[in-house]
């Protein structure tokens, strides 16, 4: 079922969305060959414990860290842990979702350790970003969840990269998973139809090869079966009674540098 | 964070969606469909597309407290005597839902290892005869313990005369209880209420019901049952979590039908019945049970 939210629900979740734009600034400032994906981890759970916001991840049906790193072949949901320090031309995705006041704020991004990143991996993770912004441009009221998955698909599969199915966006309040899902990939003018009141994330997963995926023995690792990099950008958005599109989890920082789409 | 996708949960094959119309008087009110319940079905012999479940039911609330009906093996047989299967298929065209205590069938706390007690004259005769409530020869009215004509006065919100006191009235004599419909305006004591109520979907809440400390919680008589009390509260506080004790509630239902507060005659099901084909003023999904709060909210 579709919980939807009034304008006052959606103006409410604002301050979980910022706080989650805020806290990747933050983490994109810690991102450099050396830091380990735990050192990543606890920067942001002080980050976000010192402001009184929970970290959404932490013990989510079982997950043990509060953010999601995701390195190189990593698609989603990697663990941070103190053995894994990221080398100079790693990609990697973190994943954070602060409650705030009671409303969750999903969003990830992709960021670089060190300068020398390979041309193929930058242009991995730039459509993935481009992805997540054509498929955020579908969103109105009255369109379909498959408007949104065909933009995303048709882009990435253009630029010789994959989508992964095993994973979608979501429905999000107050509670973290919620309807409706998002798939990624689709057809134009099929699926559920959007309209006022939906929250709900997009978050794009394009791999370099194969679009499948699997899970690591820890139960929550999704890596590519053929070894091929991945990446992924998420954003929480809102559909308000008068038709307005809200980011919520845009930051300033990140909005001045928005793909072109 | 992503989720993991559902199989089946695709974009290709979305849930079936109902269309909901305005079938009554005037289409183009907002209201979106036609309720049809019991004693305004009338003669129609089909419904439209869609039978759904109702989250209401016709029960008799018994008087917990005073008089024979005080006695929960004394309640127990008259749900017994009650012919309630015969009500729901001859007085509402089978749209209707047996249960053994007031929890929505379709409600994850409904207890459904909890049989329905059955219909049985001999086996409720001969019940009445080991609690005291003796009859002189086969055919004399049925006396209470103190050796009066056993009588039950039942209030109705809807008048005496309807179908479902008749069809009590009847049930009750063949054993020799004198059953006396009055209508809820009456003055004077009642031994039971028969009443439509709301049950408390998807909450099902049933402290404000049934916890000792609720004086006369209307139509229903509360319950001193320390046990049952602990129950109740249980689940109100559960209900605060993410996810509600759904088990505590079965276990409420467990309690329920020993006590047997109510003799819960149906709970009710509708047609959705487009007619005339006005235009859908919405739609449902028909795989979610809370789907009656879609429309509300």
């Amino acid at each position: 079922m579709i919980n939807l939210k009034t304008d006052a629900e959606i103006d409410a979740m604002r301050a979980a969305g910022r706080a989650a734009g805020e806290l990747l600034d933050y983490m994109e400032t810690l991102v450099k060959p050396g830091v380990s994906t735990l050192e990543l981890n606890d920067a942001a759970h002080e980050w976000q414990v010192s402001r009184g916001f929970t970290p959404a991840p932490l013990n989510y049906k079982g997950f043990p860290k509060s953010i999601c790193t995701s390195v190189n072949e990593v698609i989603c949901h990697g663990i941070p842990n103190a053995k894994q320090r990221l080398k100079e031309g790693d990609i990697i995705n973190v994943d954070v979702t602060p409650i705030v006041n009671g409303y969750h704020g999903d969003s990830s991004r992709m960021f670089y350790a060190g300068t020398a990143i390979a041309a193929e991996a930058k242009r991995l993770a730039e459509v993935a970003r481009e992805c997540l912004f054509l498929g955020i441009k579908t969103v109105r009221d009255g369109s379909r969840v498959g408007d949104i998955g065909a933009a995303i698909q048709t882009h990435a599969e253009a630029q010789g990269f994959s989508v992964v199915k095993d994973f979608v966006g979501h429905g999000i309040g107050k509670i973290f998973h919620e309807d409706p899902q998002i798939p990624h990939y689709g057809t134009k003018g099929k699926g559920s139809r959007l309209g006022a009141g939906m929250v709900f994330t997009i978050e794009p997963m394009i791999n370099q090869g194969s679009w499948k995926a699997k899970i690591l023995r820890d139960g929550w690792t999704a890596i590519t079966t053929d070894g091929g990099w991945s990446a992924q950008w998420e954003h929480t958005l809102a559909i308000k009674s008068t038709g307005e599109i809200v980011i919520l989890t845009e930051s300033e920082r990140e909005k001045s540098t928005r793909p072109a789409v | 964070m992503s989720l993991r996708a559902t199989p089946g949960y695709t974009f290709k094959s979305p849930p079936p969606a109902l269309d909901l119309y305005d079938a009554g008087k005037k289409p183009a009110t907002p209201a979106s469909f036609e309720f049809r319940l019991a004693d305004q079905f009338g003669g129609a012999s089909s419904c439209g597309k869609f039978v759904v479940d109702l989250p209401t039911a016709t029960l008799i609330a018994w008087n917990t407290r005073h008089g024979p009906t005080a006695d929960p093996a004394f309640r127990a047989l008259l749900t017994q005597l009650t012919p309630r299967g015969a009500l729901i298929r001859s007085g509402s065209a089978s749209l209707g839902e047996l249960l053994s205590a007031p929890i929505p069938r379709q409600h994850p706390g409904y207890n459904a290892s909890v049989l329905i007690r059955s219909f049985d004259l001999n086996e409720t005769s001969a019940a009445l005869e080991s609690l005291g409530y003796k009859r002189k020869t086969p055919d004399a009215p049925r006396l209470d313990k103190d050796g009066k004509e056993l009588v039950l006065t039942i209030k109705a919100d809807r008048g005496a005369a309807s179908l479902v006191a008749k069809v009590i009235v009847d049930a009750f004599a063949s054993v020799g209880i004198q059953a006396h419909f009055e209508d809820e305006k009456a003055e004077g004591a009642a031994d039971g209420f028969l009443a439509g109520v709301s049950l408390d979907w998807p909450r099902s809440d049933l402290l404000g019901n049934f916890h000792s400390k609720v004086a006369k919680p209307d139509p229903f008589w509360s319950l001193a049952d320390p046990a049952l009390d602990a129950l109740l509260e249980s689940y109100a506080a559960s209900l605060t979590y993410l996810t509600p004790s759904f088990a505590t509630l079965q276990q409420i239902h467990k309690k329920l039908f020993e006590l047997e507060p109510v003799t819960v005659l149906m709970q009710h099901k509708t047609c959705l019945d487009p007619r005339g084909a006005p235009k859908p003023v919405g739609k449902i999904n028909a795989r979610d049970p809370d789907w009656f709060r879609q429309i509300i909210l």
